[in-house]
C-alpha cells in the first residue's frame, strides 16, 4: 500500500516531525489499518473466524492497544517509528493467534485443501508459499521477529508497514536498488529460516 | 547468505526482477551465461522469489492466496467480451476462481469462473466439456449463462447466487435440523439429475453448496472437476481432502464418491463437524481410509442410519444413487418426526390459557377445553428465522382437537392453512386473520348464522380491509354438521379458499403481513379435528391458479437503461444545492426541492386512510429527493442482497423490505457516499419524511392526483404490475411513480394530523421505536387501489418486510439537525 499522492509519505512525514496532529493521527490509522488487513489476510482461509474476526471486539482491543502504544512514539524519527509500528503489529498478530484463537483454536491446524497438502515436501520445498493456516502464520511472525536486524527491517517496511520500496528507500536512506537487494536476501533468508523450522 | 554485498548472484536476481516485472521469465541458464556453477543456486533462489509474491502483494480480503494473486488483480481490471467487466473475486476452487462480475448487456450480475494459468491444458477441451455441463437444467444446480473464450482466457459465466455458502450457514448458528435436511435434499435431487446425464461431481463439499435468499440449496462447480480431469484437459486437482471418498485417494470413484461426500455434508450440516476426528491430513487420509465415525444425537437415529449408509467405505455397500439416498432420508424425516421444541410447545400452552377464558369451542372428540399437539414434522417450530420459500413444503404446526390458537408471527407470508372443521350449530363465529388485526388484511371466515330457518346453513365469507371497514368479498355455504376441509392459501397478496380442491373463494389485493390467527366467538359449537399451517406446494398454487413468487417479470432493462440515461445527468461529484444530483451505477438521479410551506391532508377526505386531516407545514430546508423510487440494482450495490419477492429487472424498485432494513440501506448509502466525498456534512441519506415526501409528490400544486389517474395505468395491466423506474409520467417536479408502484416508507411513525395547531408546524418529523411504533407508508402501491394512490393517502404498517413495501430516498439535513 502506497500512501495517496496528495498526502504522501514525506509530506506526512515532515508533518508529522512539525507537531501536525492530522499527519501524525494520519501514520496512527495507517499502522491500524495494516493491523486490520493483516489479521484479514491471516484468516481469509477461515471462514468461521472471519466472522469472528467481523463480529468480535477482540481484534478492535488489538487496534486500541496498537493505537495507544503507538500514539506514545516521537514520529520524528520515523524509521524508529516504522520499526516500532511493525514490532507492536506483529506482536498483536501473535497474540491474537496465540491467546485469543488459541494454538489448539478452531482454525488453527485446519487444512484447506486448496492445493495438495506438501506432506513429503518434494517439489513444495523451494516454494515460500503463504502460510495456510494460523499455526504456520505462528512460525512465520516468530522466524521474522528472529532474524538479523537488517533483514527484519526491510519485511518491517514492506510487509507489516506495508509502504513501497520507494518510501522504504526513502525511510531507510539508501537507494531503491539497494532496497530491492534487501528485500530479496530478506525473503531467502526467511525461506530457510523456516524450512529449517520445519525441518523439510 | 551475504546479506548486502554486491555479489554475482545478488545482481543477477536482481535483473531477473527487472526483466521478471517487465512481464520476462528469462531462465536461470540464460541469466547466468557463462557462469555455469551459478546456475543451480540461481534457479533455487528465483523459484523462491517467484512464490514469495504473497509478501509483495496488498493484502487486502479477497479470498485468493499464493502465488495466483497477482494473477487475481490483473483479472480484476479486465473486461471479457466486451461485456462481462470484472468486479471482484468470490470464491477460489481446485483449479479456477469465481469472480463477481457484471454483464454490461444484460445489465446484471453473474458469476465467472476463470481458470488459473497453466490449469487448463486443451482450452478447446476444457469449453466442450462445460459446455455439456451447461446443458443441465435443473432448480438445484446453478445456472450457466454461457461459456466463452476471450483470447487466451476461456471461461463460465454462471448465474450469481447471493446469500453465501453452506459452509458460511454451518460456521454460524447452527441451522435448524429440517433446514439441514432440506439444503440436502435439494443438492440430492440435483445430483441424481447430474448422475442420469453422466457428470460426477467429484467435489461436494458445503463451500460448493450455495443457499439462495429464498433459502433453496444449489449446487455449484458442476463436473467441470471430474470429466475436465478425465479428458486429459485440466491439471489433476487434489479435491477437498475432509469430504473425499476413500476410493478418490487411488484415483478412483464414480458417481457413489459424490454419495459419499454429501454423506459428510449432511454430517457436518446436522452436527457441525464433519465424522472424523482428525484435523491434520495425513491422519486424515488414515482416518477417512479406516471408515467414518457418525455421531448423531440418538433421537436422531433414523438420519444416523442415513449417513452411516452414505459412508461406508466400500462404494457397493452404500446407495446405489442419489435418488435412493434421497428417498431414505425423506423417509428418516417422516419417521424421527422431531418433536415440537419446547419453547413453541409452551408459547402454544400459554397462548391457549391466555384464550381459554374466550375460547368457546365445545369439544366433543377429545374433550372440553383439551388440545392435542401431535408434534410438527418439518420445521422444528415456528422459529422466526425460517425463510420464507414457496419451496418448504414441511408441516409448521400441526394441532388436533378444539380451542383457539394464535400462531408466533409467520416467518412467510406464503402459506396454506388447512383445518378439518366441524361446525354443529350456525351461530358464533370463527375468524382467521393474516394480517394485523385492526390495521392489515384479515379474512372472517365461517360467519355463522341463520340464514334459512327451514335449512339452516353457514355462510363462509371472505374478507378485505378496506379504508371504510371491512368488506365482504363473497361467500360460499355449508350444511351444518358437515365435516369440512378447509384450505386456505395465502400467497402474499393473493388468497384463496379451497374446498375439496375447488376454489371457493378468492381475493386479491391485500398484502398479508405474515401474522396468523385463528379466533372463536362466544357461542361457536364446532370442533376443529386438525389444523395444518404449511409452506406451499406447486399443486397448491396449481389448485388456487396462483402465480409463484417470488414473480418474474418479464422486462426489458436495455430498452430502459437506455430511457433513463438520455435523461439522467453525469454523476458529480459534491451535489450543489439547487441542482441535480444523482447516486449509483446506473445513477440514479435525485431532484432538489426548495424550502417551502404547504398544507397536508385533506379537509374533504372522508377516511384516515385517504387523507382526512389538515396540518400546514414549513419546511424550512431544501434537500433532494430521488426521482425514482429505490431500484432493486441500487439496493444489490449497496448491501449485496435482493430482498425482493417481485423480480425481473434491476430497474424495478426494491420491494419486500421492513422500515429498519430500509432505514439500514440509508445508512450504508450515506456511509458509502461520504467517504466518496459526495455527501455535504449537515446531509444524511435517509427515508423522506412524510411532510417532505407530500410536498414532493404534490409538486407546488394543490391537487389530490398530481399525475391523473389515467396517466398512471402502467404496461401489462393497469395498476397490478410492478413496473420499471420510469415508466409512467412524472409530477411537475420530475418525480415519477410516486402515485402507486410500491408503497413507500416514510420516517415518521404513525400520528393523526395535529388538527387546529395555530401556525405551521416546523420540518414536521416523528421518528419512532421500531420495537413499539407503526410507521407511515405512502404512495399506496398498485394493490391497494381501494385507498387510490394519491398524494395524501397514507396508511401505517408495523416494521416489518410484506406487502411489497419499498422507499425512495431523500438527501436531506439530518433529521437531528433541524
Amino acid at each position: 500500500m502506497t500512501f495517496s499522492s496528495d498526502t504522501g509519505l514525506q509530506g506526512l512525514i515532515d508533518g508529522a516531525r512539525s507537531g501536525d496532529a492530522t499527519a501524525r493521527d494520519l501514520l496512527l490509522d495507517h499502522a491500524c489499518d495494516r493491523l486490520h488487513r493483516l489479521t484479514r489476510k491471516m484468516l481469509r482461509n477461515y471462514p468461521s473466524l472471519r466472522r469472528w474476526e467481523a463480529t468480535d471486539d477482540v481484534l478492535q482491543n488489538a487496534l486500541v492497544r496498537l493505537h495507544r502504544a503507538l500514539a506514545e512514539v516521537d514520529v520524528a524519527t520515523v524509521r524508529h517509528f516504522f520499526n516500532l509500528a511493525a514490532l507492536q503489529i506483529r506482536r498483536e498478530l501473535l497474540d491474537l493467534v496465540k491467546h485469543h484463537l488459541g494454538p489448539e483454536g478452531a482454525g488453527c491446524h485446519h487444512h484447506t485443501d486448496h492445493q495438495p497438502p506438501d506432506d513429503d515436501g518434494g517439489s513444495l520445498r523451494h516454494h515460500f508459499a503463504e502460510p495456510e493456516n494460523l499455526g504456520m502464520w505462528t512460525e512465520f511472525h516468530e522466524a521474522v521477529a528472529r532474524l538479523a536486524a537488517e533483514h527484519r527491517e526491510v519485511i518491517d517496511l514492506l510487509f507489516y508497514d506495508g509502504i513501497s520500496q520507494h518510501e522504504a528507500a526513502d525511510v531507510l536512506g539508501v537507494s531503491i536498488r539497494t532496497l530491492k537487494r534487501r528485500w530479496q536476501q530478506a525473503k531467502l533468508v526467511l525461506h530457510e529460516a523456516l524450512r529449517d523450522r520445519r525441518g523439510t | 547468505m551475504t546479506a548486502e554485498a554486491p555479489d554475482e548472484l545478488a545482481e543477477l536476481l536482481l535483473r531477473w526482477e527487472e526483466l521478471f516485472e517487465q512481464g520476462h521469465d528469462v531462465p536461470a541458464a540464460e541469466l547466468a551465461a557463462g557462469r555455469p556453477h551459478l546456475v543451480a543456486e540461481l534457479t533455487r533462489r528465483i523459484e523462491v522469489l517467484k512464490s514469495s509474491t504473497w509478501l509483495d502483494a496488498d493484502t487486502d480480503d479477497p479470498p485468493i492466496a499464493g502465488t495466483d494473486q497477482s494473477q487475481a488483480l490483473t483479472a480484476m481490471c479486465r473486461v471479457l467480451l466486451g461485456r462481462y467487466r470484472i468486479d471482484e473475486p468470490v470464491g477460489r476452487g481446485g483449479y479456477a476462481d469465481v469472480y463477481r462480475a457484471y454483464d454490461a448487456e444484460l445489465q446484471r450480475y453473474v458469476a465467472i469462473k476463470l481458470p488459473r494459468d497453466g490449469r487448463v491444458v486443451s482450452p478447446d477441451a476444457f469449453l466442450a466439456e462445460a459446455r455439456r455441463v451447461a446443458r443441465l437444467k435443473h432448480p438445484g444446480l446453478v445456472p450457466v449463462h454461457d461459456v466463452a473464450r476471450d483470447g487466451d482466457a476461456c471461461f463460465i459465466v454462471s448465474e450469481f447466487v447471493e446469500g453465501g455458502t453452506l459452509a458460511d450457514r454451518i460456521a454460524g448458528p447452527r441451522p435448524p435440523i429440517d433446514r439441514a435436511v432440506q439444503w440436502i435434499l435439494d443438492i440430492a435431487d440435483a445430483l441424481e439429475y447430474a448422475h442420469l446425464h453422466g457428470i460426477i461431481h467429484r467435489d461436494i463439499k458445503p463451500a460448493n453448496i450455495l443457499i439462495d435468499h429464498h433459502g433453496r440449496a444449489l449446487l455449484s462447480d458442476f463436473g467441470i472437476a471430474e470429466s475436465a480431469t478425465r479428458s486429459g484437459t485440466l491439471a489433476p486437482t487434489a479435491g477437498t481432502l475432509r469430504y473425499m471418498s476413500p476410493e478418490q485417494f487411488t484415483g478412483g470413484g464414480d458417481h457413489r464418491s459424490d454419495i459419499y461426500s454429501l454423506g459428510v455434508v449432511l454430517h457436518e450440516a446436522l452436527t457441525g463437524r464433519p465424522p472424523y476426528d482428525a484435523d491434520d491430513p495425513q491422519a486424515l487420509r488414515r482416518e477417512i481410509s479406516q471408515g467414518a465415525t457418525v455421531r448423531l444425537a440418538p433421537e436422531h437415529h433414523h438420519l444416523a442410519a442415513v449417513c452411516s449408509r452414505a459412508l461406508r467405505r466400500r462404494p457397493d455397500e452404500r446407495y446405489a444413487s442419489a435418488a435412493h439416498f434421497a428417498a431414505d432420508l425423506r423417509r428418516a424425516v417422516g419417521t424421527g418426526r422431531p418433536r415440537w421444541s419446547r419453547r413453541s410447545a409452551w408459547a402454544f400452552a400459554a397462548c391457549c390459557a391466555a384464550l381459554s377464558a374466550t375460547a368457546f369451542l365445545t369439544a366433543r372428540s377429545l374433550g372440553s377445553g383439551r388440545m392435542e399437539v401431535n408434534g410438527l414434522t418439518g420445521p422444528a417450530s415456528l422459529s422466526a428465522d425460517m425463510p420464507a420459500s414457496w419451496r418448504r413444503t414441511g408441516v409448521l404446526a400441526e394441532v388436533r382437537g378444539t380451542g383457539k390458537i394464535a400462531f408466533p408471527r409467520l416467518p412467510t407470508s406464503a402459506y396454506a392453512l388447512e383445518f378439518d372443521l366441524e361446525i354443529r350449530e350456525p351461530r358464533g363465529r370463527i375468524t382467521i386473520y393474516t394480517g394485523e388485526p385492526g390495521s392489515g388484511v384479515d379474512i372472517p371466515l365461517g360467519h355463522l348464522w341463520e340464514q334459512d330457518r327451514e335449512q339452516p346453513i353457514i355462510a363462509c365469507r371472505l374478507f378485505r380491509a378496506q379504508p371504510f371497514g371491512v368488506n365482504w368479498i363473497g361467500e360460499t355455504h355449508f350444511k351444518p354438521h358437515t365435516r369440512m376441509n378447509l384450505t386456505l392459501v395465502v400467497a402474499d397478496d393473493q388468497k384463496a379458499l379451497i374446498r375439496n380442491g375447488v376454489v371457493v373463494l378468492r381475493s386479491a389485493g391485500d398484502a398479508a403481513d405474515c401474522r396468523l390467527s385463528l379466533l372463536a366467538t362466544e357461542d361457536a359449537d364446532a370442533t376443529i379435528h386438525r389444523i395444518v399451517c404449511r409452506g406451499l406446494t406447486a399443486a397448491d398454487a396449481r389448485v388456487a391458479d396462483l402465480p409463484i413468487p417470488p414473480r418474474v417479470l418479464v422486462c426489458d432493462p436495455m430498452a430502459t437503461a437506455q430511457r433513463l440515461t438520455a435523461h439522467t445527468v453525469a454523476r458529480p461529484g459534491m451535489p450543489v444545492p439547487g441542482e441535480p444530483h444523482a447516486v449509483g451505477s446506473p445513477p440514479l438521479p435525485l431532484q432538489w426541492i426548495e424550502p417551502g410551506e404547504f398544507t397536508m391532508g385533506s379537509a374533504t377526505a372522508e377516511f384516515v386512510q385517504t387523507g382526512k386531516g389538515r396540518e400546514q407545514v414549513q419546511i424550512s430546508r431544501g434537500y433532494w429527493i430521488g426521482c425514482h423510487e429505490v431500484t432493486q440494482g441500487l439496493w444489490m450495490e449497496v448491501t449485496g442482497t435482493n430482498p425482493s419477492r417481485i423480480t425481473g429487472s434491476p430497474f424495478l424498485p426494491v420491494n419486500h423490505v421492513s422500515w429498519s432494513e430500509a432505514r439500514d440501506f440509508c445508512g450504508r448509502l450515506t456511509e458509502r457516499e461520504r467517504a466518496a466525498n459526495r455527501c455535504p456534512a449537515d446531509y444524511v441519506y435517509r427515508l423522506p419524511t412524510e411532510a417532505e415526501w407530500e410536498y414532493a409528490c404534490r409538486a407546488g400544486t394543490e391537487d389530490e392526483w398530481p399525475v391523473p389517474l389515467a396517466e398512471l395505468a402502467a404496461p401489462g395491466g393497469k395498476h397490478r404490475r410492478l413496473v420499471e423506474i420510469g415508466s409512467t409520467p412524472a409530477n411537475d417536479w420530475g418525480l415519477h411513480e410516486m402515485q402507486g408502484n410500491v408503497p413507500e416508507w416514510c420516517l415518521d411513525e404513525w400520528r393523526p394530523y395535529a388538527g387546529g395547531q395555530t401556525g405551521a408546524a416546523l420540518d414536521r418529523c416523528h421518528e419512532g421505536d421500531p420495537a413499539r411504533a407503526m410507521f407511515v407508508v405512502r404512495g399506496n402501491g398498485v394493490w391497494e387501489t381501494e385507498i387510490g394512490p394519491t398524494s395524501i393517502a397514507r396508511t401505517r404498517r408495523h416494521d416489518i418486510a410484506g406487502g411489497f413495501r419499498g422507499l425512495r430516498v431523500v438527501l436531506g439535513p439530518a433529521v437531528e439537525s433541524r
